[in-house]
């Protein structure tokens, strides 16, 4: 379908452009400025400022160009002086009651109503009365508010309609007494809340951590990306002083949008606590006593070259490592011929790990969810997971997307859902096991014998069943699982069924891993079942079994206890281990009880790398930010290693784009897997906690002040 | 070698010219001053040492805009700023590097709150390399102490600004 042409002429160049466009939107797309407030290109259109007039020849008034579709013959003239005296008055209106506390305001250096101000308004004003108060709400510890400085916009009340799915704010009051307010006083816990202080043109609601410490020129801008979830947010670290003050979205349209979540914005505050762990430390006599760098690195790979044993050395990393330092460390392990090396800490059942892909991935790019007509959620509180992936689920929906869910929890959702198939945890497989027999009974499709044997031997599919499985057929649908599913004992099961269901209707099938770079980890061999890039080694122990081990040597690379779902078995194999090795950014009592010697890291924020997010795109990040005190890179450290380990060199030149030709031939030679794992005995005996906290997930996001102060952190999780 | 040359030459008329103007200038009113014990006046818009006001309740005056800080092309002025107690925007440091400091004005004129104002203080001196620092409380002792000679200043230089 072809669009039609309109020729319109702007400050007298002619242009032909497509129909049923707003004027502001070719005009921002041809370059043409014109000055506004309410437009917002991803929210709809209010035309309540009225910045945007601008003169159209054939119209006795000024017209507004966020809300006038473009036509054929418009003539439209941004500078002329009819625009130029519209625009004059309207600033002169919004400045009648706006406060002149520019120098204390935090948006100062970043107003858009200073700037347009500067360039559109009067120097005077003749309005000399008493400027209008509001009172201010508190709506928590992320936002701050001074309501004297709205210019009513209603940016933030559309963003909690549109984007966030749920109303927390809205107008109250008409004309001049109209305010921007919760109904009742609460604080707004979206999860993506932290974006309206983005939106919000001038200083009314704003970045409560960072109220009052910085001026926007004083920050330095670096690229990077958010280490938190899965989806690979790209953000922006602001930085002063080698401190980062505040973190803000980056713009990519692929995968976060404009929008980045809470966590990904306020968990930074993190790693500034005080129980950083700053000295390499070595236990001499039941003392923890400084070090330097150097000592611990050839200490730690005496003691591990010294062990005879290797299968009584493990090593476990976590998933919010970058690529590079889990490469590093897992080629550090396979040269001193460990292969007890693991990242899934939140895993319980490890009997499907021959079926695993190479590595776990959503298999569609973000942006595509949204076009999707049917989507299957399994296993998972979706928004606490990957604020982000909600997002998109949210906007499939707006769409009219059919959305199903099977959980164990009934959670508040921003988006209409068809069928909620409630069941305790241990059924999750169960529900999804009826979804694919309800599929197989709809279609007439080809299945090997034993699965149709062990499909038999499920219940009868209910009503709801059936339904869900109707509505992947024939559409454009998706399956997705969560972390409840991975956290769930029968995990591998899940995973199989959704394959099956994917492969029988012709759908598209993912999942949504823990933190940043869990893909990568597969991908550097951080996994006991299989080396760097795919290749095959000695399977070693997985990361429940390392825990039970009986280990001489247990090599900690940025984990923590509370990180682990399994969390007493952990602390049982940190007590019992001989040689406790941590790498941790942090300091906690299980660290200084135990650890022989600590070797400090530093958090992503503070170093550089990449991180493969959910849907396997490569990002690098933080190649800018300076180094704080005399800290190495963790790469460094583990070259380090490597170098006095007289290890094989890695070939690192080209490491990025290796991964990528690997990610991209990986993606391309999918084969569906419809195989059933065999059950795992001692999944059974572990009980798991399987509700999701969405600031309890990584160390940093635990030491993240504002976050724990907020709503959502006080709620316990449910054993 | 002409006649004229050599009148001119024998009867010294060129020295008794020289010595014409050192005798006007022992005769005229000195310009020289006996400082330290004597000083110039100095104008109302003289600029020196820096200060910080306070309110006349006591209370500082200083909001931490930083916008003196970003004025100054010196870089002399380092501000860090936080939320106080009763929820207004206070600094916790504003130093300034004397040896940095130019003395051009900027700040005062950027302030918003006639908070940074430069005093007629001009002789100052330090021993120690790190004194060339003002602290916050350094600069309000100053404003405290010069108060009166600053209003006086500004208030005889209102007229023309």
């Amino acid at each position: 379908m072809t669009e039609k042409k309109v020729n319109i002429t702007i400050d007298g160049i002619e242009h032909s452009v497509e129909q049923d466009q707003m004027l502001i939107e070719v005009t921002d797309q041809l370059g043409v400025y014109i000055p506004r407030f309410c437009y917002h290109k991803k929210l709809s259109i209010a035309a309540n400022c009225r910045m945007c007039l601008v003169e159209e020849e054939h119209t006795k008034n000024a017209i507004p160009a966020c809300a006038t579709p473009v036509s054929e013959g418009m003539v439209i003239k941004t500078k002329s002086k009819n625009s130029q005296t519209a625009q004059q008055a309207t600033m002169e209106f919004l400045l009648i009651n706006h406060p002149l506390d520019c120098p204390i305001c935090d948006q100062g250096g970043e107003c858009e109503l200073q700037d347009l101000a500067y360039l559109y308004g009067k120097n005077s004003s003749r309005f000399d009365i008493q400027k209008q108060t509001k009172p201010n709400d508190n709506l928590g510890p992320l936002i701050s508010t001074d309501m004297s400085r709205c210019i009513m916009c209603t940016r933030c009340v559309r963003f909690g309609t549109e984007v966030a799915g749920l109303p927390e704010i809205g107008t109250m009051g008409r004309g001049e007494s109209s305010t921007i307010s919760t109904f009742v006083e609460s604080s707004i816990d979206h999860e993506l809340s932290g974006n309206i202080i983005d939106l919000c043109p001038v200083g009314a609601l704003n970045n409560k951590p960072y109220r009052y410490t910085d001026r926007t020129w004083e920050l330095d801008q670096i690229d990077s990306i958010s280490p938190h979830d899965c989806a690979g947010s790209n953000i922006y670290l602001h930085v002063k002083n080698n401190l980062i003050k505040r973190v803000v979205p980056k713009v990519n349209e692929s995968i976060n949008e404009t929008w980045i979540s809470d966590r990904d914005r306020f968990a930074f505050d993190g790693i500034y606590s005080e129980d950083r762990a700053n000295h390499p430390l070595v236990r001499k006599n039941n003392e923890l006593t400084h070090i330097s760098q150097n000592e611990g690195i050839s200490m730690l790979i005496d003691k591990l070259q010294a062990i005879k044993d290797k299968n009584s050395i493990s090593a476990l990393i976590s998933p919010a490592s970058s690529f590079e330092e889990q490469l590093l460390f897992s080629h550090l392990m396979a040269e001193n011929q460990v292969s007890n090396i693991d990242h899934r800490v939140n895993q319980i059942d490890f009997s499907g790990d021959a079926l695993d892909p190479l590595f776990p991935s959503l298999n569609i790019p973000l942006n595509e969810i949204k076009d999707m007509d049917s989507i299957l959620i399994i296993g998972s509180t979706i928004r606490k997971e990957t604020p982000i992936i909600a997002h998109w689920i949210k906007k499939a929906a707006d769409r009219n997307c059919e959305i199903n869910i099977i959980n164990h929890s009934l959670d508040e959702y921003h988006f209409p859902i068809e069928n909620y198939l409630l069941s305790e945890t241990s059924l999750i497989a169960e529900n999804t096991g009826l979804i694919v027999k309800a599929a197989l009974s709809l279609m007439n499709k080809e299945f090997p014998d034993h699965i149709l044997e062990h499909l038999s031997k499920l219940k009868e599919p209910s009503p709801a069943h059936i339904k869900t499985a109707n509505s992947l057929i024939g559409k454009k649908s998706f399956v997705i699982s969560g972390l409840v599913a991975r956290n769930n004992k029968y995990y591998s099961l899940i995973r199989s069924y959704i394959d099956i269901l994917s492969s029988m209707t012709d759908s598209s099938s993912g999942e949504i891993t823990f933190s940043a770079n869990t893909a990568g980890a597969y991908i550097s061999g951080c996994i006991p079942h299989r080396s760097s890039f795919g290749r095959t080694k000695d399977i070693g122990l997985n990361a429940l079994q390392i825990s039970n081990n009986n280990n001489q040597m247990l090599i900690l690379y940025n984990i923590e206890p509370d990180d682990c779902l399994f969390k007493d078995e952990l602390c049982k194999a940190i007590e019992s281990a001989e040689t406790l090795v941590v790498f941790t950014p942090f300091m906690n009592d299980f660290f200084n009880e135990h650890a022989d010697i600590v070797i400090p890291i530093k958090t992503p924020y503070e170093t550089c790398g990449s991180f493969i997010n959910a849907t396997g795109v490569l990002q690098s990040f933080n190649h800018g930010l300076v180094q704080q005190n005399s800290l190495q890179y963790n790469q460094d450290i583990l070259f380090d290693s490597l170098d006095y380990a007289k290890a094989e060199p890695l070939p690192f030149e080209d490491i990025i784009s290796k991964t990528q030709l690997f990610i991209a031939e990986s993606k391309a030679n999918i084969n569906p897997n419809t195989e059933l794992p065999s059950i795992n005995p001692i999944a059974d005996t572990l009980e798991c906690s399987n509700n999701y906290n969405l600031y309890n997930i990584d160390s940093i996001v635990r030491r993240s002040q504002p976050l724990q102060l907020t709503k959502e952190s006080k709620i316990e999780p449910e054993s | 070698m002409n006649i004229k040359h050599i009148i001119k030459t024998l009867s010294m008329i060129d020295l008794i010219k020289g010595f014409n103007v050192t005798l006007k200038a022992l005769f005229r009113e000195k310009v020289t001053i006996q400082y330290p014990e004597v000083k110039t006046p100095l104008s109302p818009r003289f600029r020196g040492k820096l200060a910080l006001m306070r309110y006349d309740n006591g209370e500082e005056r200083c909001i931490a805009c930083k916008l003196c800080s970003a004025v100054c092309p010196a870089q002399a002025i380092t501000i860090e700023s936080e939320e106080r107690n009763d929820g207004t925007r206070r600094t916790t440091k504003f130093e300034i590097d004397a040896f940095k400091c130019i003395y051009c004005g900027f700040c005062e004129e950027a302030c918003p709150v006639d908070s940074i104002v430069e005093t007629d203080i001009f002789e100052y001196h330090m021993t120690e390399n790190h004194q060339r620092i003002q602290t916050k409380e350094m600069l309000l002792a100053t404003g405290d102490d010069y108060k009166e000679q600053i209003t006086k200043n500004r208030a005889k230089d209102s007229k023309y600004t």
